[in-house]
């Protein structure tokens, strides 16, 4: 390899710099659209050397707060994809140690069952759930959004497999000191599980953050509808003004992108850790 | 304090393998027993049943005559070194010392002056802000014997602690250990595969094979009355020689052992009981390395060697011979004090009869 | 000394253990437990209970078990057999194309080069991004008239040889520019699982390969591409269940439309439920989805499982 390819070296570069391209492009569109005053977006949208505003402005931020609720869009967000996360990473956790490590009766029957419940995607009960939550009458809530997501078996299941993988014998060590399965899970396990639950946390952070079909089943307020939501009802809300509409993509995914390139190895690795135990 | 008492324990795991069979064995108040053999023979999992992290399948466990069998680890004041030490990773020395006291909501004041006392008595002062992962082994093994030892166990429990460290550093935290159970006289029960350890720490030795114990008693005994072949061959460095020879009466009336070109005449203590004639014919004789010597003595009997190898060590010399005119091919071995060439591969050793010991076809000892 | 710790974890003979444990284990268990009965397993029996009767939201009429009736009536709702055939389109476009794509990407970086993890995280970034979001920039993309972006673009490569189209109301177009934008979210997802995969070979086996005389082309039939082989079914699995779950972009650049053109089976069985109130219904066309979920896991175990038998 070394003797020499350099041939091979630069159209390996060619290419992937081509494709960097296409990857770059509908961002840098949204990123200089909402720097635009409306009416140029669309016009220079087929124009590359428009990439670059000539008279940047952030006219359209302020038209984003004035239209649309958009900080409660992105409280609700935050407040329920935080919820369901932190509240996800809790209770699938202990599942998931419960299922490999106590000794309990109902330990395989319940492990193949959360096994078994693995394939149903949200899709698949969609239609049922959002009957059994106009039957409990929580259609247009906050509830309704966090409560059914909380609990996921596919977090269990890879939980389920890293505690598995465990070495027992700091579990043995803190039995012998005297400590209890709670105590030891809190104190022993989950410290030194930081990969999992990075893994868990994002990977539940990526599916509900992007949350559309459900919210837009069960919710129809402003007041709890999150971003997803609001840029689609944005898009549709005459006049259609582009340099708004991507000003509010640029604050929708710019939290999501701080996030994600300050802790990329994590998504990498979490990402990755899907297609291991799949 | 405790003594400690297992009374028919056995214990199989649910894939069928039986790794402890028919266990008796008693530990006493303050005694350290070494528990010693070879992979695989069971006496981690005789350790792990003591410390409540296995249960048996049959039989009682007693801890100051009572039955703990149905008590978990946690209510049996028990502590353990782990053979990997098993340090928490992501808490301090200090947090290490603590965690066992804090499960037993022991006031902080006492905590704090707890952990004080055991590291001045193993010299982890300077350590008790560090992680585990900044610590040498020798350093881990120290704070895993503190972790053990902070919170006044009534039996003391050591898996391996000394595998993982090269062998200077064996040999001192060995010393260490030993100094540290004379001050403690803790119960103590140490599993290890190494007879040098069990010879050098073990008030008395337990030795298994197979999930069976062969024998139990002090080095001494051990040392000088194996009941049989495998702890004769288990105990001592290199084992004790053992090779298969016949017992034949001579026209004089006297007993007499031979293999191959050696004869030697039986004293009359070594004389077997019983036994039939032709059982005499193919019995398994035993001479440890340190019964030749290299020149005739008061009552010693020359026997012709043929030389294989030998190995220079410095205080002596490890000598492998070949028996002539005997069957089998596993060399002998003796340990002759200082620097001994042998002139040629021919030569003569001189063993005292009384050295000898016979075992039957079973490998249990005769006389 | 082998420790057994593998071996305490049969539970058959520890009595103590199990019954000291059993109490704490449930506890443990209990949330994930309730929450997985209530919002996912009953839901779904759900499902396959309504599918069977003629609920309506609002409706006066007594619930009634109408049998296989609601079924019969979408196999021949034209509209849902629509729905069915885009997805198993929309399916053959994707996989293969992504998949290649990914596994190509994932080859490229995965070499000894400089800056491969600037290219993975370019190609990684639009995974983040929700799809609400993409499908909002492709609107634009896809453009009417000589100023949207992809009209503009081929108008330059073919010299003004190209047609404006309007690529979202062409019957003909609009599948694919939803192919296309799906691709362009999800391939970086795909690529970091084969990339993590490819990073899992040793290196010593390529040494080993080297050694034995094997070529380039060699090396990556006999070391890489078995290796490839259970993440690859895995994800084709993930990304043929994903082109079955199509809606997101379909609500928002489309509507199903032109005329059906880009319905799926998720925005039928949405849009009976939720805007006609047609729950059975919904439910029913819930059931044929996990259906072909189902179907599909299965194939690809059988694979994976064949696979295992055969190394």
């Amino acid at each position: 390899m070394r003797c020499g390819n350099v041939f091979a070296r630069v159209a390996a570069y060619l290419i992937l710099s081509g494709m960097a391209l296409v990857f770059l492009i509908p961002v840098a569109m949204m990123v200089s659209g909402s720097l635009k005053p409306d009416h140029l977006v669309l016009p220079e949208a087929g124009r590359l050397v428009k990439l670059l505003p000539t008279e940047p402005t952030l006219e359209n931020y302020r038209d984003v707060f004035a239209r649309v609720p958009f900080a409660r869009y992105m409280v609700n967000s935050i407040f329920i994809t935080g919820t369901i996360v932190s509240c996800g990473l809790l209770v699938n956790s202990l599942a998931g140690y419960a299922l490999s490590r106590l000794h309990w009766r109902g330990r395989k029957a319940v492990l193949t069952g959360v096994i078994a419940l693995i394939i149903l995607p949200l899709e698949a009960i969609a239609v049922p759930l959002f009957y059994e939550v106009t039957l409990f009458g929580w259609r247009n809530t906050y509830l309704v959004q966090i409560v059914p997501f909380i609990a996921n078996a596919f977090s269990v299941y890879l939980f389920y497999t890293f505690f598995l993988e465990l070495p027992e014998e700091l579990e043995e060590a803190a039995r012998i000191d005297g400590a209890r399965p709670i105590r030891i899970f809190f104190s022993i396990v989950a410290p030194n599980s930081q990969p999992v639950f990075a893994a868990v946390a994002i990977l539940t952070f990526l599916t509900q953050w992007g949350s559309f079909l459900w919210p837009l089943m069960v919710t129809h307020s402003e007041s709890v509808r999150p971003l997803p939501l609001g840029i689609a009802l944005f898009y549709t809300l005459p006049p259609l003004q582009w340099g708004d509409i991507f000003a509010f993509g640029v604050m929708m995914v710019l939290p999501m992108l701080m996030v994600f390139l300050l802790f990329q190895r994590w998504f990498v690795q979490g990402v990755a850790s899907t297609g291991m135990k799949g | 304090m405790a003594a400690v008492e297992f009374r028919n324990v056995s214990k199989r795991f649910a894939d069928g393998t039986e790794a402890v069979r028919n266990l008796n064995l008693a530990i006493h108040d303050g005694e350290l027993v070494a528990l010693v053999g070879p992979s695989g023979c069971g006496k981690s999992t005789v350790l792990r049943l003591l410390a409540g992290l296995e249960e048996p399948s049959a039989g009682e466990i007693l801890l100051d005559g009572k039955v703990v069998n149905r008590i978990g680890p946690r209510q049996r004041n028990i502590a353990m070194v782990f053979q990997n030490y098993a340090l928490y990773p992501h808490m301090t020395v200090r947090d290490n010392l603590a965690f066992p006291l804090r499960m037993r909501r022991t006031p902080r004041k006492i905590v704090a002056r707890k952990i004080a006392d055991i590291a001045g008595i193993l010299n982890l002062r300077e350590l008790l802000d560090r992680r585990p992962g900044q610590l040498s082994g020798g350093q881990k093994q120290r704070v895993a014997m503190g972790r053990a030892l902070v919170r006044n166990p009534s039996v003391f429990l050591l898996d391996e602690p000394l595998s993982n460290l090269d062998a200077k550093l064996r040999a001192q935290i060995r010393a260490d250990i030993s100094s540290l159970q004379k001050r403690l006289a803790r119960t103590t029960l140490y599993v290890t595969h190494d007879q040098v350890e069990a010879m050098t720490l073990g008030d008395r030795i337990a030795v298994m094979e197979r999930g069976e114990l062969h024998q139990v008693g002090t080095p001494a005994e051990l040392y000088r009355r194996p009941r049989s072949i495998f702890v004769a061959r288990f105990i001592g460095n290199p084992g004790m020689n053992i090779f298969p020879a016949s017992v034949l009466r001579d026209k004089d009336g006297t007993w007499r052992l031979r293999t191959g070109h050696w004869d030697i005449p039986l004293p009359p203590e070594k004389l077997p009981r019983g036994g039939s004639p032709e059982a005499l014919q193919s019995i398994r004789a035993g001479l440890r390395p340190e019964s030749f010597g290299p020149t005739p003595g008061d009552g010693t009997v020359p026997c012709a060697v043929r030389a294989t190898a030998t190995e220079f060590l410095g205080h002596e010399t490890l000598v492998y011979f070949h028996i002539p005119g005997a069957q089998g091919s596993t060399p002998l071995a003796a340990r002759l004090p200082g620097h001994m060439t042998l002139p040629e591969p021919a030569a003569e050793l001189h063993i005292h009869p009384s050295a000898l010991y016979l075992f039957g076809g079973d490998g249990i000892l005769l006389r | 000394m082998a420790t057994p710790s593998k071996r305490t974890n049969s539970p058959v003979l520890d009595g103590l253990r199990r019954e000291q444990d059993t109490p704490t284990a449930w506890i443990f268990a209990l949330p994930a437990l309730a929450g997985l009965i209530f919002f996912v397993l009953a839901p779904f029996l759900l499902a396959l209970f309504l599918s069977f009767t003629n609920l309506r939201l609002g409706s006066p009429l007594p619930l009634e078990f109408t049998g296989l009736r609601q079924y019969a009536r979408i196999f021949a709702d034209a509209a849902f057999l629509r729905a069915l055939q885009n997805n198993t389109v929309f399916a053959l476009m994707v996989v293969p194309v992504q998949t290649a794509l990914a596994l190509g990407l994932a080859l490229l970086i995965n070499q000894p080069l400089r800056g491969m993890v600037v290219f993975r995280t370019l190609f990684f970034t639009p995974v983040i991004f929700p799809l609400s979001l993409v499908s909002v920039i492709w609107i634009l993309i896809f453009a009417p008239g000589p100023d949207g972006t992809l009209n503009s673009l081929l108008q330059w490569l073919t010299l003004g040889a190209w047609e404006p189209r309007d690529f979202l109301h062409d019957p003909r177009l609009a599948l694919p520019a939803i192919t296309v934008t799906s691709i362009w979210q999800g391939v970086g997802f795909q690529m970091v699982i084969l990339l993590a995969a490819l990073q899992s070979i040793p290196a010593e086996l390529y040494e080993a390969a080297r050694v034995d005389g094997a070529r380039k082309r060699q090396q990556f039939v006999h070391i890489t591409l078995p290796a490839l082989k259970n993440p690859l079914t895995f994800v084709i699995l993930v990304t043929t269940i994903l082109a079955f779950r199509l809606f997101d972009q379909v609500q928002i650049m489309t509507r199903g439309g032109p005329n059906h053109a880009t319905t799926t089976v998720m925005y039928e069985a949405v849009n009976a439920a939720f805007g006609s109130q047609q729950v059975a219904r919904g439910a029913a066309m819930t059931v044929v989805f996990f259906t072909i979920v189902l179907t599909l896991t299965l194939v690809q175990r059988r694979i994976a499982g064949q696979e295992r038998a055969t190394s």
